[in-house]
């Protein structure tokens, strides 16, 4: 099996004192020169410079030596620096092990004597491993230019616009009938009080007009496979009975649908239509047939549509259709959905008609909106007075734990507007005020300034029982102010719900797909909350935008370019060296049990029927392990951490040539 | 419980009925093998060997869920085959199904109360003696004396999962057969044999006498087990001669590797490992890795034993393997709440994540 007899040369490392401070390396490495198949043993100052690197390199080619150890730090710091200066000497980069003498050893370890003799130990252990090693090669693939975008919200956008601008096609899938997402719904945006819909507007159409962009509106991702580099992406298109390419976006058809229905758009304010565009500034401006409240394919009559089409686009014929696509890199950005207060029953939600979440309340103060953006009551009032109560849903035990981020931002920008249209007083129940962002404190102490009443204390109850006749019709905002130390009684015109931020709906379907973790409360795991903030441990699918967990706009944006990046500088590179170090299945001995492909979380491994096996894609594998571990048969072998390498370094790690005393008599059995 | 009824047929009759009412394309079934004293499981596609047929003879010449499984593994037969299957084969079948190397569609499984059988090497087709007091303690519902240990002590004697169940403990073998029909594909069956229904008849309470005698014989099993192994000297006393031969892990119908890991070259050291080996221990008997063995094949396996016998059966030093794997096995399943064989749809224990589990066995 061997294809050479070992011989091993073992570097101790000094690391500065942080190795040597506790570790008598000398000791180790003359313990080292006396091992079975060491040819050489050395230590160094710092074995990671370039000296220490050359001095390995010399070795190997003045020496003949094939395999190399290096006592020194974690493989994680520089397990790549020295297979690289391995292989540049000529030898396989496999035939390299590092034993962490550093974070295993001289960083825990009190006493200096049992340091050295564990630094002893794990060398022994390694140099028995590294004689198993056996040569590994990675392959090469090519990486598609094409790239996903999963959601036509900001963030979705501006990584779409991003990477076509830079050349490079990209699909943008959007479920609903037009992109825009949240944003779109948005009259100012905070603290600039900047209008949203004349800064994202242009991008919509920019997208829409963008030759590299291929739209996919009222589209679904229905299914994901491949790897890095490679995917193939199966999406639903779901028929929306209007031929886009003949219809030219009158609205015809709209006016004269019969059938009205609440629109989601509007959060239930105001209705539509059952064929409609979301709202008039729609990309694309074709309108979809809503099924479940067409009269035509409910009842099987009217047709208005059809009959005052000119363009004749009408087509109730069209059927769904799953168009594949091969890309190379996914981005998602799927976004939020708003949180629903009616549970919170001590809020009213749905009980009292002036009770607005803060998402209807965006739609009041928009143009385009209810009231055309005039902040008036149902019977059409002018308030006088203003409650909006902070943290619902958010920081909630029974609901969502953790804080939405952008509710305190959002909700004293209503203050202001509530102000400045009607000049209501403004009462805003918090409990602490988070600002945290450029300008953002500033507004906070504007909106102080302006005469906004902020109530420290959550609210316990909204009712229509008032205390005094002449405050009859309104309501009655209860809450103990925790800084006065006293029950409030506030009798106001309209309540704002400043309801927090969840995972759109069907994110984990998107997330299994491409086969990533949500966390506890639903949003994805990054792959690194620090460092890694927009990729994810599948290598090729990046994440932008609120999909993580709450942001506001600027954050978004921030992302969405972030991940266009780290997207285009994937397919800069044109080709994927795919780690060696992968899963095995050896068909004689697989008996197509598929426990492994149960419990391969990259989705890895599939099942061959017609042979009755399993098999790895090794460009998929990250190389845990699992499967190996789960196979009955021992048909999975993990390279580089196969069970003769395995074996052999624990076999080491216990009994060296000179510990006998390890050994027991039971053992003999 | 399922209403029994009368069949008002003999065990000839349900065989012939099975091929000419049923149209079934074969029957799996223990016979008489043409040597003379033993039996095997055998699959016969036509009505002409029904004679040969002994389904309730007391040795199991091999698990039959192994056999089984042979055939349905990857293809379903495409006509319905009826096979017989003791509770423990049943449960082992189950197993199987749950690792996809056998599957159930176009089987009528036939199942039956088993009282035991004989260690393979005691008992013959003549042995008139035994086979008397065999059918004496199955109708007055007593362990038999001389069957195997594993069997005397097994309390899951009553078939789970079949579609037809054959009452036989508590009744005699030379009165027409008790039915129940515990599926769907029972009831079918029923209706095609043109069974009278009303004919019901009581269950016999010698079930639940065995049923008690069992549970004290299996809490005297556990104990003598627990004893003997209860520490590492205990298991190099009772695996200390053993052989090597792996014929226990070649008769496990668990067992269903293509090539025994240990048989793999793993297990074929370079020679310097022997020695030092044999410099840490001071000693090395040969063959080498009994012990290890052992407990590999227990916790591959050992979750999903479901106790049938086999490999005690087969072990030529008589090692009390079965009785071992049984009690060990038992403790792996209380573990984690799992019983073998009792649901194809269970998923097996490495496989179900559970977010806390084996918390007692932290730090």
């Amino acid at each position: 099996m061997r294809e050479s007899k070992p011989k091993i040369g073992v570097y101790v490392c000094h690391c500065g004192t942080n190795i040597s401070g506790k570790v008598d390396v000398e000791a180790v490495s003359e313990y080292a020169s006396a091992l079975p198949h060491v040819a050489i043993a050395k230590n160094f100052k710092f074995m990671c410079s370039s000296p220490g690197q050359q001095l390995v390199i010399d070795d190997i080619r003045k020496n003949d030596l094939n395999r190399v150890v290096v006592a020194s730090c974690s493989p994680r710091m520089h397990e790549k620096t020295f297979r690289t200066a391995c292989q540049a000497a000529g030898i396989n980069p496999y035939y390299f092990q590092m034993a962490c003498i550093r974070e295993h050893d001289s960083w825990v370890t009190e006493d200096p004597e049992a340091a050295t003799q564990k630094a002893k130990d794990l060398v022994r252990g390694s140099v028995a491993r590294v004689a198993h090693h056996q040569q590994l090669t990675s392959r090469v693939v090519d990486i598609n230019p094409n790239v996903l975008v999963i959601g036509g919200g900001i963030s979705g956008m501006q990584a779409a616009l991003d990477i076509a601008d830079g050349g490079k096609k990209v699909y943008l899938v959007e479920r609903d009938p037009s992109i825009g997402g949240n944003m779109s719904k948005f009259d100012k945006t905070f603290p600039t009080l900047d209008c949203a819909a004349c800064i994202s507007t242009p991008k919509l159409v920019a997208v829409g007009q963008h030759e590299n962009i291929e739209m996919m509106t009222y589209s679904e991702v229905a299914d994901v496979s491949g790897f890095v580099g490679n995917f193939t992406v199966k999406i639903r298109k779901k028929p929306r009975y209007v031929d886009a390419d003949k219809c030219t976006g009158c609205g015809v058809c709209t006016e004269k649908c019969p059938s009205k229905v609440l629109s989601e758009f509007d959060h239930d304010l105001t209705k539509r239509k059952a064929i409609f565009t979301p709202f008039p500034q729609s990309v694309p401006n074709t309108p979809v047939i809503d099924t479940e409240n067409c009269l035509f394919f409910k009842k099987g009559k009217c047709r208005a549509c059809e009959k005052f089409c000119e363009a004749g686009a009408i087509d109730f014929e069209q059927k769904e259709e799953i168009v594949e696509i091969n890309v190379g890199s996914i981005i998602i950005a799927t976004g939020f959905e708003t949180f629903d207060p009616t549970p919170l029953t001590q809020y009213g939600f749905g009980r009292y008609p002036e009770v607005y979440t803060s998402i209807q309340f965006e739609r009041i103060n928009n143009a385009t909106g209810p009231t055309s953006g005039k902040i008036v009551t149902k019977d059409g009032k002018k308030p006088e007075s203003v409650a909006i109560i902070h943290c619902v849903g958010s920081r909630d035990q029974n609901y969502m734990k953790y804080c939405s981020r952008v509710c305190c931002m959002y909700s004293m920008k209503f203050a202001h507007l509530v102000r400045e249209k009607t000049g209501a007083e403004v009462y805003e129940f918090y409990i602490d005020i988070r600002s945290p962002g450029k300008g953002y404190e500033e507004f906070y102490n504007r909106l102080q300034e302006e005469g906004t009443h902020f109530i420290r204390g959550k609210v316990s109850q909204i009712t229509d029982m008032v205390d005094s006749p002449e405050d009859e019709g309104k309501l009655m905002v209860v809450a103990e102010d925790t800084l006065a130390r006293k029950v409030r009684r506030i009798p106001v015109d309209m309540v704002v719900l400043s309801v927090g931020l969840k995972p759109a709906a069907g994110i984990e379907d998107i997330a299994r797909m491409v086969g990533i973790s949500v966390d506890s409360d639903g949003w994805i795991n990054e792959l690194h909350p620090k460092l890694g903030p927009l990729a994810t441990p599948s290598d090729g699918i990046f994440i932008a935008g609120c999909c993580q967990g709450p942001k506001d706009i600027p954050d978004s944006v921030a992302q969405g370019q972030g991940a266009a990046g780290a997207a285009l500088s994937l397919i800069s590179r044109g080709k994927l060296e795919i780690e060696a170090a992968v899963s095995a299945i050896d068909p004689e001995r697989c008996m197509g049990c598929r426990q492994c492909e149960e419990v391969c979380v990259y989705g890895a491994i599939s099942y061959h029927p017609a042979l009755n096996i399993c098999e790895v894609n090794e460009a998929i594998c990250k190389g845990c392990g699992n499967c190996a571990a789960t196979c009955p048969n021992k048909a999975i072998d993990l390279k580089h951490f196969n069970n003769d390498e395995l074996l052999a370094e624990m076999e080491g790690l216990m009994f060296g040539p000179a510990d006998f005393h390890h050994g027991t008599d039971e053992q003999a059995a | 419980m399922e209403t029994m009824i009368d069949s008002r047929m003999m065990m000839t009759d349900f065989l012939t009925a099975l091929f000419d009412k049923l149209d079934v394309a074969g029957v799996a079934v223990m016979s008489k093998l043409p040597s003379g004293e033993k039996t095997a499981f055998t699959l016969f596609t036509g009505k002409d060997d029904i004679k040969e047929c002994v389904p309730f003879f007391p040795a199991m010449p091999a698990n039959a869920a192994r056999a089984v499984s042979k055939f349905t593994r990857q293809a379903v037969p495409s006509k319905t085959v009826a096979v017989f299957l003791r509770p423990c084969e049943l449960r082992a079948f189950t197993e199987l199904i749950k690792i996809k190397q056998a599957s159930f569609d176009n089987l009528l499984i036939l199942s039956y109360d088993c009282s035991g059988v004989f260690p393979f090497q005691e008992i013959n087709l003549s042995d008139e003696t035994k086979l008397n007091a065999y059918r004496d303690a199955v109708s007055t519902g007593k362990n038999c004396e001389g069957i195997r240990p594993v069997c005397a002590a097994c309390t899951r004697f009553t078939p789970q999962g079949e579609d037809i169940a054959i009452s036989f403990v508590g009744r005699s073998t030379d009165q027409p057969l008790v039915f129940s029909f515990p599926s769907e594909k029972g009831l079918a069956a029923a209706e095609q044999l043109g069974l009278d229904v009303s004919n019901t008849v009581a269950a016999s309470s010698a079930v639940e006498s065995l049923a008690q005698e069992r549970r004290s014989a299996e809490e005297e099993l556990t104990a003598e087990v627990d004893a003997s192994l209860s520490d590492t000297q205990g298991l190099v006393n009772v695996f200390d001669r053993c052989v090597s031969c792996h014929a226990c892990s070649y008769v496990c119908p668990i067992c269903y590797c293509k090539n025994c890991y240990f048989d793999s070259q793993t297990f074929e050291y370079f020679p310097e490992s022997y020695f030092i080996r044999m410099q840490a221990k001071g000693a090395l008997r040969f063959p080498v890795d009994r012990v290890l063995f052992h407990l590999g094949r227990l916790s591959h396996m050992g979750v999903s034993c479901v106790a049938c016998g086999m490999c005690e059966d087969v072990c030529p030093v008589n090692i009390p393997v079965s009785q071992i794997f049984k009690t060990a096995g038992s403790k792996a399943q209380a573990l984690f709440d799992y019983i073998p064989g009792e649901n194809y749809d269970e998923p097996l224990p490495l496989l179900a994540y559970a977010e806390q589990e084996l918390e007692e066995f932290e730090d």
